[in-house]
C-alpha cells in the first residue's frame, strides 16, 4: 500500500506492507501509478527477471526502482513486481509487464530516477514494515 | 539436475555480490537542525547567516530579501543549507540563491565550493540527476509582429521538430557506433564537426560546450543505452522549448553587446543529459554510498553520499559527469539545430546563440577565499555561473559587459537575462538559476482541473503543449515563485544585472 507526500518538487510515497517482501512490492505500485496515466492499461503478458544490490535495505529499495525505471526506459513497461527472494547482498524478483507502447500506456510523468533522500525500510513493533522513497522528476 | 545447476549459480552469483557489494553500515550523524527552526541572522537587506551548529563546518548564507523569506523557512530548504555545510573541506559558505528549494540532499538553488587539499569532497548529489540542465537562449532576425498570428502553427512545427516527453514521433537520430563516445569526450566540437553547430555557436556557450576530463569510459554502459536514442531530445518536467519576445531592456549598453532589442522575438530552450545523465547519477549513488563508509565520512542525508576529491570513486565521477555534460551541450546543439529549420521554413528568419549556460554542474574554478586564491570544486545545483566583465572565461563580444545569465521563470509570466556582476565574488561566480518552485506537484495539481489548464494559460496569452499528460497543470505558473522577485534580490545583491525581460508566447513543454 502506498501514499503520496508533498514535496516541493517532486514526489513522495509512503509505504505500508505486511512483509518486507511486499513492501518492495508496494513501492513498484507507487512507482508506476506515479509514471502510468492508467496502470491497468498495462498488460502482464511477459516477465521479466529482476536483480538489484545496495549497501543495505534502503539503497536495494532505490536500486529496485531504478531497475523498473531503465526497463522503462529501454522500451518495457512493467505493471508490478513479485519478490521471489530477499538475500543478505541482493533482491530477487518477478516483473510482469509489455513492451512500452506510446499509443496504449499514455504516460502521466516520465521518472527521472527513483531518489536516496530520505529513503527508509523499517520494520515497526507490531511486525509490519513501512518505507519511503523520494522520486525525482 | 537443471535446478541444482541453478542453485550453484546463484550462490556464485550472491558471492560475487558480496564481495562487490557486502552490507555496509552507512556512518550517519544527525542533521543539524533536523525538525528544528532554522535560525537566521539578517546581515543586510538581501542575506541572512545560517549560524554553525553540531556538525556544520562553516555558516549558511541565503541571499534573499523580506518578502521572499516565508516561502524559503515553508519547504525546510535552509535545513539542506546547513546539511551541506557539515561536507568535508567546504570552504567559505553553504551558499543559497533566492530561488531555494527544498531538493534531495543538496537544495535546489544551492552552491558550495570544496578544497581538495583540505580533504574537500564531491557529491553528485550537489550536481543532481539532471547533470548539465541548462538554458539555451538564441534571438531571432524577426520581429514579434510576423509570429503574433501564427504563435499556435508555429508552436506545433516547433513541437513536431523537437521531440519532447516519451514516444515522440519524429524518427531518432541516428547516432554511428562512435558517434556516442566522441560527443561526450568533445562536447560542442563533435556538434561543429557534424554541422549542427557553427564557430559563433560554440563562442557562445559555457566554457564552449567542453568540460575538461570527460571519460566516456566512465560511463556505464546503461547509461549509454538509455542516452543513445535521446540525443536531440527534450526531456519532461520543467523542461521546455519556448517562443518569446523581448518586452523590456534594462540596460542599453549590455542588451546591446548581446544582440537584444525590444520586439525581438526569441527561443529559448531548457533540457540537460537526459537518461544519461540520470543514470551516470544514480550509479554515482550508489558508489558513493559505499565510499562514504570506506572514508568514515558521516551523512547527514544519504543523499549528500560523496568522497575526497582525490578518490578513485570521485574521479570516476568527475570523468563521467563532464561526459554527460557534454552530451547535454549537444543535446541542446541538436535541438538549436531543428529549431533553425522551423524558423527558417516558417518565417524565413535566423536564430543566433545569444549564451547557454549550465545549472547543475560541478567545475573547478579559481576563487578567492580570505584573501587567497584557491583552486575549489564548485557544486551548481540549480545556479547559474554570472560571472562580471572581465573574466578570461568570456567570449570576446562580452569581455567588457559581463556573461549574459539566462534565468527562466514560469511558463506563464516572464524570463529575464541578467548579466553577471562583479559582486558574485562572494558567491562563487554564482547567481539564481530560475524561479524556483513553491507548491509541490501535488498541491499545484489540486488548485487546477486538468480540463482548465489550456483556458488559463490562453488567458495568460500563451500557448502551450505539452506532451506529459500530468506535468502542465503541475507546471503552472501559481507553483512557482515570482522570478521576478528572484531576480531583484539577485541584483540587490550585486551578483548580477537586469538586461532584459522576454514575455512567453508558445511553449513546448515535455
Amino acid at each position: 500500500m502506498f501514499r503520496f507526500f508533498d514535496h516541493t518538487g517532486d514526489y513522495g510515497a509512503e509505504l505500508e506492507a505486511q512483509s518486507e517482501r511486499e513492501l518492495y512490492e508496494a513501492s513498484i505500485d507507487a512507482l508506476v501509478a506515479l509514471m502510468v496515466e492508467d496502470p491497468t492499461t498495462v498488460r502482464e503478458t511477459e516477465t521479466r527477471e529482476l536483480r538489484v544490490t545496495g549497501v543495505d535495505a534502503e539503497a536495494q529499495l532505490v536500486a529496485l526502482g531504478n531497475e523498473v525505471l531503465f526497463a522503462f526506459e529501454t522500451g518495457w513497461l512493467c505493471r508490478r513486481v513479485e519478490v521471489d527472494a530477499l538475500e543478505e547482498h541482493a533482491v530477487e524478483a518477478t516483473a510482469y509487464g509489455e513492451p512500452f507502447d506510446a499509443d496504449r500506456h499514455p504516460i502521466a510523468r516520465p521518472v527521472k530516477a527513483v531518489t536516496h533522500h530520505a529513503s527508509e525500510v523499517r520494520q515497526r513493533d507490531d511486525g509490519t514494515w513501512r518505507g519511503t522513497l523520494v522520486f525525482d522528476l | 539436475m537443471g535446478r541444482r545447476n541453478d542453485r550453484k549459480k546463484k550462490k556464485r552469483a550472491a558471492a560475487r555480490d558480496a564481495a562487490k557489494t557486502g552490507k555496509v553500515r552507512v556512518p550517519t550523524a544527525p542533521a543539524p537542525y533536523a525538525g528544528r527552526d532554522v535560525p537566521l541572522e539578517q546581515v543586510d537587506a538581501n542575506r541572512w547567516r545560517v549560524p554553525k551548529t553540531g556538525a556544520m563546518r562553516v555558516d549558511g548564507m541565503v541571499y534573499a530579501d523580506a518578502a521572499l523569506l516565508p516561502s524559503i523557512t515553508k519547504d525546510r530548504a535552509l535545513e539542506q543549507v546547513a546539511n551541506v555545510a557539515t561536507l568535508p573541506g567546504i570552504v567559505g559558505h553553504s551558499l543559497a540563491m533566492p530561488d531555494i528549494h527544498w531538493g534531495y540532499g543538496f537544495p535546489i538553488g544551492g552552491v558550495a565550493g570544496f578544497d581538495e587539499s583540505k580533504g574537500g569532497v564531491v557529491t553528485p548529489g550537489g550536481i543532481g540527476f539532471d547533470i548539465n540542465c541548462g538554458v539555451r537562449l538564441l534571438a531571432s532576425d524577426a520581429d514579434v509582429g510576423r509570429v503574433r498570428d501564427r504563435i499556435e502553427p508555429l508552436t506545433q512545427a516547433l513541437f513536431d521538430a523537437v521531440p519532447a516527453g516519451v514516444g515522440s514521433k519524429r524518427e531518432q537520430l541516428r547516432l554511428g557506433a562512435n558517434d556516442l563516445d566522441d560527443l561526450m569526450r568533445e562536447g560542442l566540437s563533435w556538434s561543429l564537426r557534424k554541422g549542427y553547430a557553427d564557430e559563433h555557436d560554440v563562442e557562445h556557450v559555457e566554457e564552449r560546450g567542453r568540460i575538461d576530463g570527460a571519460d566516456p569510459e566512465q560511463v556505464s554502459a546503461r547509461a549509454k543505452q538509455r542516452g543513445m536514442p535521446q540525443l536531440g531530445t527534450l526531456g519532461s518536467g520543467n523542461h521546455f522549448a519556448e517562443i518569446g519576445v523581448i518586452d523590456a531592456i534594462y540596460a542599453e549598453e549590455q542588451a546591446a553587446a548581446f544582440g537584444l532589442r525590444e520586439g525581438q522575438v526569441t527561443l529559448m530552450i531548457h533540457s540537460g543529459s537526459r537518461g544519461l545523465g540520470h543514470q551516470v547519477c544514480t550509479d554515482s549513488l550508489s558508489s558513493m554510498l559505499r565510499a562514504a563508509a570506506d572514508y568514515g565520512i558521516e551523512l547527514v542525508d544519504r543523499q549528500l553520499c560523496c568522497a575526497p576529491i582525490r578518490s578513485p570513486q570521485a574521479q570516476s565521477y568527475l570523468a563521467a559527469m563532464a561526459a554527460a555534460a557534454n552530451y547535454a551541450f549537444n543535446n541542446r546543439q541538436v535541438m538549436t539545430r531543428w529549431a533553425r529549420e522551423v524558423f527558417d521554413d516558417a518565417l524565413g528568419a535566423e536564430l543566433r546563440t545569444v549564451y547557454d549556460v549550465c545549472h547543475n554542474i560541478a567545475k573547478f574554478e579559481r576563487h578567492e577565499v580570505d584573501g587567497r586564491e584557491r583552486r575549489l570544486l564548485v557544486h551548481r545545483k540549480g545556479a547559474t555561473r554570472a560571472l562580471g566583465s572581465g573574466h578570461p572565461s568570456l567570449p570576446k563580444a562580452y569581455a567588457d559587459v559581463g556573461q549574459p545569465v539566462i534565468i527562466p521563470g514560469d511558463m506563464g509570466r516572464y524570463s529575464f537575462v541578467l548579466a553577471g556582476g562583479v559582486g558574485s565574488r562572494e558567491t562563487f561566480g554564482s547567481a539564481c538559476h530560475g524561479a524556483g518552485r513553491m507548491l509541490s506537484r501535488s498541491e499545484a495539481k489540486r488548485r487546477i482541473a486538468k480540463s482548465d489548464v489550456a483556458k488559463a494559460l490562453k488567458d495568460m496569452g500563451v500557448y502551450v503543449l505539452g506532451a506529459s499528460k500530468a506535468t502542465v497543470a503541475e507546471e503552472m505558473p501559481f507553483a512557482y515563485k515570482d522570478v521576478a522577485e528572484v531576480v531583484e534580490v539577485v541584483a540587490a545583491g550585486g551578483l548580477a544585472s537586469k538586461v532584459a525581460r522576454i514575455r512567453p508566447l508558445g511553449c513546448v513543454k515535455g
